[in-house]
């Protein structure tokens, strides 16, 4: 995770002495879950009874974990009070949003041209995103329960992680992104649709094992196995898309014309993902890999005082299942190959590496043998 | 036995003139500012922020997303109120161009006269503002007209 | 000025005679609010809570400003308000430790008892007993408690449907009828001798079925609707007045008057007329 991870833990109190005297029954659109999906609602009752209810008094709130905070808590006066009201008329307004729902779903039942389909589902991920959006309940999920756990299939849990997404990880992304000159060495610039994530889980220390922040300098040990690569899809995919993933090093030096040349270090092609089947991960390898991967994973490996090199995740949406021949690694062009095979650039991820002492050891993995050592030449130019 | 240096420190600082008591005595802490200077400290003291800051409100997870939600519902609640008015205005506005729009075709000299710019025209004096709570006499009966010329 | 060609507002019905409708002015005569609009259940919690929040992020108090040391007047506020529970270092605070500063927990809003500057009819101690010091003086004197005047009038209690002194706090309307007439906002036809003014016909008209003891304000000239009356071949042109004292008077003695609200109106006059100009009308 990009952000620090705001996870709950909710005091593990013995819940059978949890009283019920604070219960109502309340009934409503977002207490009935006979026609909207469970993943909507609160998990944890404590915390369910001290948000849409009343914080117990002998034992304060659920999520602060630290018995003693705990204790010593005090809400704002009337909170309650006005809470139920407030509650109440939110609800009521995403009834009427659901009747309009309802009303809708008719229509495309009976709806002939294309244009209209589209626009009839449209309006209803748009009426289902504003049903939802005040819940009390949706919100604590997004903002205080795992992300990952998230029902990704809901179009208001998309409508969310997309502003968050938006607020801070896309930011990083796209300023890492222009810092480091991937904008223009590689691709000309990018219009980012989709949050792309990666990690190496094989690591053991935990600095290397959770997402990458874009941009870091990572060891060559640390990357030495294929990445978990996660794309998160804000729009609606009704059948699943197929995606490119193309990992690019543009910084491989060329001692002929003492410049760089890009190298293709790994390849995806026509994996099927969606909204909520969203990650490449080590299983997927296992068992698909072998279709979809028509590059293997190389891992960068500088050389003795060659600069930072940056390795360039790029994500390509398809248009179509594609047939890639044999492609070379070196002097890869991945303009050529986006324009090719009319794929759209959708995210990008890009990380560092340098040479450390681990170098060696996964040049030895590889079989790659032994890398150069450089060394700065004076130039023949005149000092002035 | 003991015996002074010299003379005793009080009679030396007595003789300077100085007005020092012999044995201390422990009272309240006055400054030596002038009454001017006082009030205008405790002026001070009464408008700085010094020690009179409550702290500062911490809302754990649950009461964040209450209030949250309080004030989402207040904004809905805003907008309905807003848009009724909204809307009564607009059919308010339309009615008043109809019945001009139908007054001319009907009768241009009526319409004349009820189009005419109204000069000097103000709000009179006895239009009362609505306040929280009545007067005592609620409503003036007491009226009769001024004769007209 | 009747004009031939009529306008084609008027549906046209098999046995309507072809005369054109005949111009009339419709006074829309309110009594606005003399009182603030009560408030939605939901607004005046919403407004405690948020007063609440105002109350516990306030500043201390200085009371050392206001309630000079050593003066009376301080003794008596200390009585009133006592000092919060202080923090000992040795003792466990199982609600969170306090943190006390110009006798003011900082952690809570600060409640406030002043010395009272007015004395009560019978005067009560906090136990709520008599204590036997001397009461209230003279309704004019100016120590006497500062009460607010009921929102709710006795014409409230007694539902006066007539009286100019109810429902304070919402806008009134007045609707007429005649004998074996239905209520509706009083309808004034032109004359056939002189031309008058829209707004002209309804003065006069007003001051000739409910006295002249009415002081109101004409809003303006023009005419804020049209309503077509088919039933009576008539247009009726609304002039919006406002009452702003007197009384209407009724002059004829089989003339009756009411002075309704919004809602009220509703119940009383036809239902496609009222849906015609509802919103004229206001809902405060």
């Amino acid at each position: 995770m990009l952000q620090a991870k705001s996870g709950v833990r909710i005091a593990t109190r013995n819940v059978a002495s949890f009283s019920k005297r604070f219960q109502s029954t309340s009934s409503g659109i977002w207490t009935d879950f006979s026609k909207r999906s469970a993943s909507l609602k609160l998990n944890s009752p404590e915390v369910k009874q001290g948000l849409l209810h009343k914080i117990n008094p002998e034992e304060g709130p659920a999520s602060i974990s630290d018995y003693n905070r705990r204790l010593a808590y005090h809400s704002p006066e009337d909170i309650d009070e006005t809470f139920k009201q407030a509650y109440e008329l939110l609800q009521q307004e995403a009834e009427v949003k659901y009747k309009e729902i309802e009303g809708y779903k008719k229509r495309l039942g009976e709806a002939k041209s294309t244009k209209e389909v589209e626009f009839l589902k449209k309006s209803i991920d748009k009426l289902l995103v504003d049903a939802e959006v005040k819940n009390p309940e949706v919100l604590y999920n997004v903002e205080y329960t795992d992300v990952e756990l998230l029902d990704k299939s809901q179009p208001v849990y998309r409508h969310l992680l997309k502003e968050k997404w938006e607020a801070y990880d896309l930011m990083i992304t796209m300023q890492r992104l222009e810092q480091l000159h991937m904008i223009p060495d590689t691709l000309p610039t990018l219009d980012p649709k989709v949050d792309v994530k990666v990690k190496f889980p094989h690591n053991v220390k935990e600095e290397f094992a959770d997402w990458v922040v874009p941009g870091t300098v990572l060891p060559a040990f640390a990357v030495s196995q294929p990445p978990t690569i996660q794309i998160q899809e804000f729009e609606t995919v009704e059948e699943k898309n197929l995606y490119s993933i193309v990992l690019v090093n543009p910084d491989t030096p060329d001692l002929k014309t003492n410049s760089y040349s890009t190298t293709l270090q790994y390849g995806l092609a026509n994996v099927p993902l969606d909204n909520v089947d969203n990650v490449i991960d080590t299983s997927k390898l296992f068992s698909q890999g072998e279709k979809f991967t028509f590059k293997d994973y190389q891992p960068l490996v500088p050389e003795k005082n060659a600069q930072t090199q940056r390795a360039c995740l790029w994500v390509f949406r398809q248009s179509e299942e594609l047939t890639l021949g044999d492609i070379a690694r070196e002097n890869f062009d991945i303009r050529d190959f986006a324009s090719k095979n009319n794929l759209t650039a959708v995210g990008a991820h890009i990380w560092r590496q340098r040479f450390d002492r681990s170098v060696n050891y996964v040049r030895n993995k590889y079989g790659l043998g032994e890398g150069r050592v450089f060394r700065r030449v004076r130039g023949t130019a005149p000092v002035v | 036995m003991f015996k002074p240096f010299t003379t005793p420190v009080s009679s030396r600082l007595a003789s300077s003139g100085a007005v020092i008591l012999k044995n201390f005595v422990r009272g309240k802490r006055q400054s030596n500012q002038s009454a001017s200077t006082k009030k205008v400290v405790n002026q001070l003291s009464a408008l700085s922020a010094s020690r009179k800051q409550p702290k500062l409100l911490n809302l754990c997870n649950e009461d964040l997303i209450k209030h949250k939600t309080i004030v989402n519902a207040w904004n809905l609640f805003k907008r309905k109120v807003q848009q009724r008015k909204h809307l009564q205005l607009k059919k308010q506005y339309k009615s008043i161009y109809n019945a001009m729009e139908d007054l001319k075709q009907t009768s241009p000299k009526l319409f004349e006269l009820a189009n005419a710019q109204q000069e000097g025209k103000r709000f009179p004096l006895e239009m009362r503002i609505p306040t929280d709570y009545p007067p005592t006499q609620p409503w003036v009966y007491n009226y009769s007209p001024k004769n007209k010329q | 000025m009747k004009s031939v060609l009529g306008r084609s507002f008027t549906r046209a019905y098999a046995t309507q005679s072809s005369t054109a409708p005949k111009i009339s002015s419709t006074l829309l005569l309110s009594r606005n609010p003399v009182v603030t609009a009560d408030l939605n259940p939901f607004q005046a919690q919403y407004y405690k809570y948020q007063n609440e929040l105002w109350r516990r992020l306030m500043w201390t108090f200085p009371k050392w400003f206001y309630f000079r040391v050593g003066t009376i007047s301080e003794q008596r506020f200390r009585q009133l308000n006592k000092d919060p529970v202080s923090n000992n270092p040795d003792i466990e605070f199982p609600r969170g430790r306090p943190e006390i500063r110009h006798q003011r927990d900082r952690r809570f809003k600060q409640e406030l008892r002043l010395p009272k500057t007015y004395k009560e009819e019978v005067e009560v101690d906090d136990a709520g007993e008599d204590t036997g010091a001397p009461g209230a003086p003279a309704n004019d004197d100016l120590a006497r408690k500062i009460v607010p005047n009921s929102r709710i009038t006795k014409a409230d209690e007694a539902n006066d449907k007539t009286s100019l002194e109810r429902k304070l706090s919402r806008t009134l309307y007045l609707v007429i009828r005649n004998d074996n007439n239905k209520w509706a906002l009083p309808n004034f036809g032109e004359k056939t001798e002189e031309l008058q003014a829209l707004h002209d016909l309804a003065e006069e008209g007003l001051y000739k079925i409910g006295g002249e003891h009415i002081n109101y304000f004409n809003v303006s000239n023009t005419p804020c609707h049209l309503y077509n009356n088919e039933v009576e071949n008539k247009k009726e042109y609304f002039i919006k007045s406002h009452i702003l004292s007197g009384e209407f008077e009724p002059q004829d003695k089989s003339l009756q008057y009411l002075w309704l609200t919004k809602e009220e109106l509703k119940d009383h006059l036809n239902e496609d007329y009222y849906k015609d100009i509802a919103h004229l009308l206001n809902d405060v």
